[in-house]
């Protein structure tokens, strides 16, 4: 499903506008199944503000570290450099991320960047994993996989459901949601 | 300023409106006769030639005698003359020869702030037909009741973006989508067409959002080539509000809350991260700055409460910056934005 920014205008500037975008996205992230991802797609977009991007973007990915939406894919598409270079800007300041797909299929990590690109390749050659299967391709802790993968859900790059293992208990299972990928 | 002499009134010596009880009579002054009668309140009669007072409508004025003069070239925006008081009985335009953007949203957003507690404003409008021309081109003729005349009879281009009143911060995006056309034309650059709208938006994103007046806030804005202005060329954007004014929206901050000199504030308010909000935020003003400076020779100045930050700013440079303490405290924060040149 692809969530058309453009719809709003060529040009979104204020905090007010990001926070009713921000709401009717989280509406549509409220109606896609499960495992399924959201689009959102900034073509046509000429400029966005900081202030409109950080109550949008950052706190939509905000809220996914918290858990909202952390079973459905988002992506970012479309979006020009200035508009790429506003996302990281506020995306990094409140050390988040994102991933924005270019029109020749390859993720961009948009924010926080540090370890995160060679979280995704793993992820992305793993396809569907669990934190213990990360950690063992990234030869990390089991803990620090749990830390990255929190970040990498947040991203929207990766969904996360809650599974129940074989030996019962509670353990969660992460799949790769970017389109191209998934 | 010349003030009139104060009436007697018992002990204080000063006419309060609704406590006079008994009939008073001021001196001259500056060709009016001002007589007040039993009720505490007093009716205007002009003895001017031109017959373009104008009253508020009621038909009244307030007892206090306080008087906005504003005289010459850009009064408000330069401040030469510090006044006597931000909520005055008369605004007194009358020898204003020339008005920039600064100057149109900010009377705008007093007269509507002190019209909304009751207290509209007398205004006497420019005695120069070509001042008061350009103010109906301004849109401000729309706010402030009066004969005004017709517009179109100004020296220099028609105003980039008449007066508007947003009522909230979203107004301003639903204009964005025509406005955004508008300035690529202007600048035929698409970096600089972003650049002048996102430093245009951040600082009417900070009134509406943090200002929270209920007046609104005014926008307006010139392009000025210099050639009949006399003043550096660029976009001048006005941007007003009555709110709480930036020093106390900072105060909400405990981290800000022990900083009692306004224009100190101010200052803090540039660096990015210093909000007055719990979140984390703070960046859209120095991303302002930045913006400006990246279209040009760019000149800000914020006056709110008892301080003023004036702004110059030049690419490969450091902010050029002057700050003042200012009396009586101004209600809301008002904004001069010069963008590059046009």
């Amino acid at each position: 499903m692809r969530y058309e920014v453009a719809r709003w205008s060529v040009f979104l500037a204020t905090r007010e506008r990001g926070r009713r975008v921000r709401e009717e996205i989280e509406q549509r992230l409220a109606e896609l199944p499960v495992g399924d991802t959201l689009v959102l797609d900034f073509n046509g977009v000429e400029g966005i503000t900081v202030s409109f991007g950080d109550e949008c973007v950052a706190k939509l990915v905000l809220g996914r570290m918290a858990g909202d939406f952390a079973d459905r894919g988002l992506v970012i598409a479309g979006a020009n450099e200035d508009v790429r270079e506003t996302l990281d800007a506020v995306l990094s300041r409140r050390k988040l991320a994102a991933i924005s797909m270019s029109p020749t299929r390859e993720a961009h990590v948009l924010g926080m960047c540090e370890w995160l690109p060679a979280t995704i390749d793993a992820a992305m050659i793993l396809r569907s994993f669990s934190a213990s299967d990360l950690a063992n391709r990234l030869g990390i802790t089991p803990q620090a996989a749990n830390n990255r993968l929190k970040v990498l859900v947040a991203s929207g790059a990766v969904a996360r459901e809650r599974v129940v293992p074989e030996g019962g208990g509670k353990e969660f299972s992460y799949t790769v949601v970017i389109p191209e990928f998934a | 300023m010349k003030q009139p002499s104060p009436a007697p009134n018992g002990a204080s010596g000063f006419v309060t409106p609704g406590r006079v009880d008994r009939p008073l009579r001021l001196s001259r002054w500056s060709a009016r006769t001002i007589a007040y009668t039993a009720a505490g309140h007093h009716r205007l009669s002009d003895e001017r030639s031109t017959g373009c007072t104008s009253r508020n409508t009621s038909g009244w004025f307030n007892t206090a005698v306080s008087v906005l003069k504003l005289s010459g070239r850009c009064p408000l925006l330069e401040l030469r003359d510090r006044p006597t008081s931000w909520s005055p009985a008369t605004i007194d335009l009358a020898n204003l020869t020339w008005i920039t953007p600064f100057e149109v949203a900010g009377i705008a957003a007093l007269w509507t702030r002190l019209d909304l507690e009751g207290r509209a404003p007398n205004v006497v409008l420019p005695s120069d037909p070509v001042v008061r021309s350009y103010l109906v081109d301004m849109g401000l003729q729309a706010l402030l009741p009066g004969r005004w005349g017709v517009g179109g009879g100004s020296q220099i281009e028609p105003p980039w973006l008449p007066l508007v009143r947003l009522r909230s911060g979203e107004d301003w995006d639903d204009m964005a989508q025509d406005i955004w056309p508008r300035v690529a034309a202007l600048f035929g650059d698409p970096s600089l067409t972003l650049h002048t709208m996102e430093a245009i938006s951040e600082l009417i994103d900070n009134a509406a959002t943090h200002g929270r007046s209920s007046a609104g806030t005014f926008v307006c804005a010139q392009r000025y080539t210099g050639t009949t202005s006399q003043l550096p060329p660029g976009i001048w954007v006005g941007i007003a509000d009555a709110g709480v004014g930036m020093p106390s929206h900072l105060r909400r901050n405990p981290k800000y809350r022990h900083i009692t000199d306004d224009s100190e504030l101010i200052r803090l308010a540039r660096r990015p991260g210093v909000t007055g909000t719990a979140d984390r935020r703070g960046w859209g003003l120095p991303e302002a700055f930045e913006d400006a400076t990246e279209v040009g020779p760019s000149r800000v100045v914020i006056r709110s409460q008892r301080g003023e930050g004036g702004f110059h700013l030049r690419q490969g440079q450091s902010v050029a910056a002057r700050y003042r303490r200012l009396s009586p405290s101004l209600r809301g924060t008002w904004v001069h934005l010069r963008v590059g040149s046009a």
